[in-house]
């Protein structure tokens, strides 16, 4: 479905992926682990079109969109859930759902409330909190709504970036549940994420990033398995020599 | 036939590339980043690891060869600190130093999975019950051979080599179905087992699984004949992960590469140049998801050939030929391609012979003569002529059914053949044109 070769990106004269490559097929969820800096959040602004690659390709649904905008790419079908959450705080939970939609390219505006609906299932708690204020929701649920609005947007790839970045560990826990009952909606999904081992847990495959460059890949049991993984997150080098 | 893994031996080749390009390029980054010998080789010739950008791109990274790995003895190769390693192995060093392999709990993994596949390719199921006649030790025949029968969930026999009464005595009390070992050795249980009286019939074997050692067409059809089995070809070396790089199906139309895991390409082995497809040249593999010990163009000194058509079995894998000759030590004797390794294993099967041997090749007018010197144990060095020339009568026998040969033998005392230190001088080649010794 989604399939990145060497992509090469910079950030002024830093170059902060140096030839990744990495691909997701339908159904799956794929995470991107590595330490701060590594080059994950790149990679998801450069799948959606907001930081150009300097070469390499992205091809998504069997087109090539590496130069497409990224209003085209959202279009297409991707959507990403950027750290951060940015919500519009002054409007309700509701309003802020119902702007995802269009994010689509022709919305069904019949099919709104039922999708609402299916959507609320899968967050009650928003449900709960649909009247009120964006801005007063406490930060796993503005994470929640932030995953919710973009699934408003029908998309056939989801980007989530950090969602657990800045939450409690038992709301963290809670996202990862969401993410885990998407994974059973058939929700494709590409998911970049500090916390490994919660990521690796919800996952189907991995790649390991370091410093721009990816370093090791594999199907999540077998990264969660790996010592190197460990390493990788916590950002630790080797010794001086192989066997110390 | 059964496929072990469809997702990964059908897929569809341009699904496969894309993933051999992440694997390579996790692969390069690992070694760059943690073996001081391919940072030092890339740095010599000017590349960074994402000088990869395509699988392509592979051609412009020097060799590895097994005298780096010797220089690299013992562990300079691994990419983990040893903590990680849970398995080394190491190749026999009968030119020199051993090569040392190393093994992450991953990387067992991985080997279990790519064994089974080339088993399941050969016939064997979860209902066989396996007889590995593989030495037991740093060689890694007979382990690779057990984690990918045991991951299909045969019942498998750890027999190792040697004993041939015993070999005989567990097929029949276990009524063993498949074989595992080399195609020598099986030949050579033949063999006893008619002059037992024991027929085939009598066992319950099926399948045969052989390798590690070059064998002919002709050997499989006599295998086949005395065994009442299917025998099979199977493809691996220590240095790449042992057994488990490529194995035949029951199409027998070379062996299928594992692709997802092993990027071969052929080469000149004179000029190192990249050779067109169906051309035959020495195997190089890049291995694409070893963990301890990165492998990037490794030269197997194989000789063979790639065919990339698609295969009946359903399998999408590039497959190689059977692989007859080694670029180092084949000689050509009255037509007939000979390895020392396979007098070697011929002489380990004869009691009272020691390993250390010698062919001397020469000329007598038009005809090359050859003789195999070999040292007798000092406890059954034969008293009596009568014993000396059974002996050597016996040697022969073997070379003539094994590879076609009948040279003269010289049965020599204990320690008398010369021995130089590191490389034994296994042949001394007089003829006059001959290249070298």
């Amino acid at each position: 479905m989604l399939r990145v070769s060497s992509v090469i990106t910079y950030h002024g004269a830093v170059q902060a992926l140096k030839g990744v490559s990495l691909h997701v097929t339908q159904g799956e969820i794929v995470t991107i682990v590595g330490a701060n800096g590594a080059g994950k959040t790149t990679l998801l602004t450069t799948i959606s079109g907001l930081t150009p690659a300097a070469r390499g390709t992205v091809h998504f649904a069997d087109q090539e969109i590496t130069r497409w905008p990224s209003q085209r790419i959202v279009n297409a079908g991707i959507c990403q859930v950027p750290e951060g959450r940015q919500l519009f705080g002054e409007m309700s939970v509701d309003d802020n759902l119902t702007l995802g939609a269009y994010q689509r390219s022709r919305p069904d505006k019949r099919s709104l409330p039922a999708e609402l609906d299916a959507l609320f299932e899968l967050f009650p708690v928003l449900y709960e909190r649909r009247r009120q204020r964006a801005g007063t929701l406490s930060g796993g649920e503005q994470q929640m709504l932030g995953i919710a609005r973009a699934l408003m947007a029908a998309p056939k790839l989801l980007l989530l970036d950090e969602p657990s970045v800045g939450l409690a560990p038992r709301v963290a826990r809670d996202i990862f549940r969401v993410i885990a009952s998407l994974r059973k909606r058939g929700t494709t999904m590409l998911l970049v994420e500090q916390n490994a081992r919660a990521a690796l847990q919800v996952a189907d495959r991995g790649y390991v990033m370091e410093t721009g460059a990816i370093v090791l890949e594999g199907t999540a049991q077998e990264l969660l398995d790996d010592k190197e993984v460990q390493r990788a997150y916590l950002g630790k080098g080797y010794g001086q020599q192989p066997w110390e | 036939m059964p496929v072990w893994s469809k997702r990964w031996e059908c897929m569809d080749r341009e699904e496969l590339q894309q993933v051999q390009l992440e694997r390579l390029q996790a692969t390069v980054n690992r070694a760059y980043k943690n073996v001081r010998f391919y940072h030092q080789q890339m740095d010599a010739a000017d590349l960074a690891p994402e000088d990869v950008q395509s699988l392509q791109d592979i051609r412009r990274f020097p060799f590895t060869t097994k005298d780096d790995m010797r220089e690299g003895y013992p562990y300079e190769m691994f990419a983990v600190p040893l903590r990680e390693i849970v398995r080394i192995h190491a190749s026999s060093g009968t030119t020199g130093q051993p090569t040392v392999c190393g093994y992450t709990k991953r990387d067992l993994q991985t080997w279990s999975e790519l064994v089974a596949r080339i088993m399941t390719a050969g016939g064997v199921t979860r209902n066989d019950v396996v007889q590995i006649f593989f030495g037991y030790g740093l060689f890694t025949g007979a382990f690779g051979h057990h984690y990918g029968a045991e991951e299909i969930g045969a019942s498998v026999i750890p027999a190792s080599a040697g004993g041939t009464q015993r070999q005989i005595q567990l097929m029949q009390d276990f009524r063993t179905t498949a074989l595992v070992g080399t195609p020598s050795y099986a030949l050579y249980i033949a063999e006893v087992l008619e002059e037992m009286g024991i027929h085939p019939d009598q066992l319950s074997l099926r399948v045969g699984l052989f390798g590690a050692e070059p064998w002919s067409e002709r050997m499989r059809e006599a295998i086949e004949n005395k065994l009442h089995i299917t025998a099979s070809d199977n493809y691996g070396l220590s240095e790449i992960i042992g057994p488990g790089v490529s194995g035949e199906c029951e199409h027998r139309n070379g062996m299928h590469i594992s692709e997802d895991h092993f990027l071969p390409e052929i080469i000149d082995p004179q000029t190192g140049e990249l050779l067109e497809p169906g051309q035959e040249g020495e195997l190089v593999i890049t291995a694409l998801t070893r963990e301890a010990m990165p492998m990037i163009r490794f030269r197997t000194r194989d000789l063979t050939t790639l065919d990339v058509e698609p295969c009946p079995c359903g399998r999408t894998t590039a497959r190689m030929a059977r692989v007859g000759q080694r670029t180092d030590d084949m000689i050509i004797y009255r037509g007939v391609n000979i390895y020392p390794s396979q007098v070697e294993a011929i002489l380990a099967e004869v009691e009272g012979t020691e390993p250390h041997f010698q062919i001397v090749l020469d000329r007598k007018g038009a005809l090359d003569e050859m003789e195999v010197q070999v040292e007798v144990s000092p406890e059954i060095f034969p008293d009596t002529m009568r014993k000396l020339v059974e002996m050597e009568e016996r040697i022969r026998s073997r070379l003539a059914a094994q590879i076609g040969i009948s040279p003269r033998i010289k049965l020599v005392e204990p320690k008398t053949l010369e021995r130089t230190s590191g490389k034994a001088q296994r042949v001394i080649d007089r003829r006059p044109d001959a290249e070298g010794g």
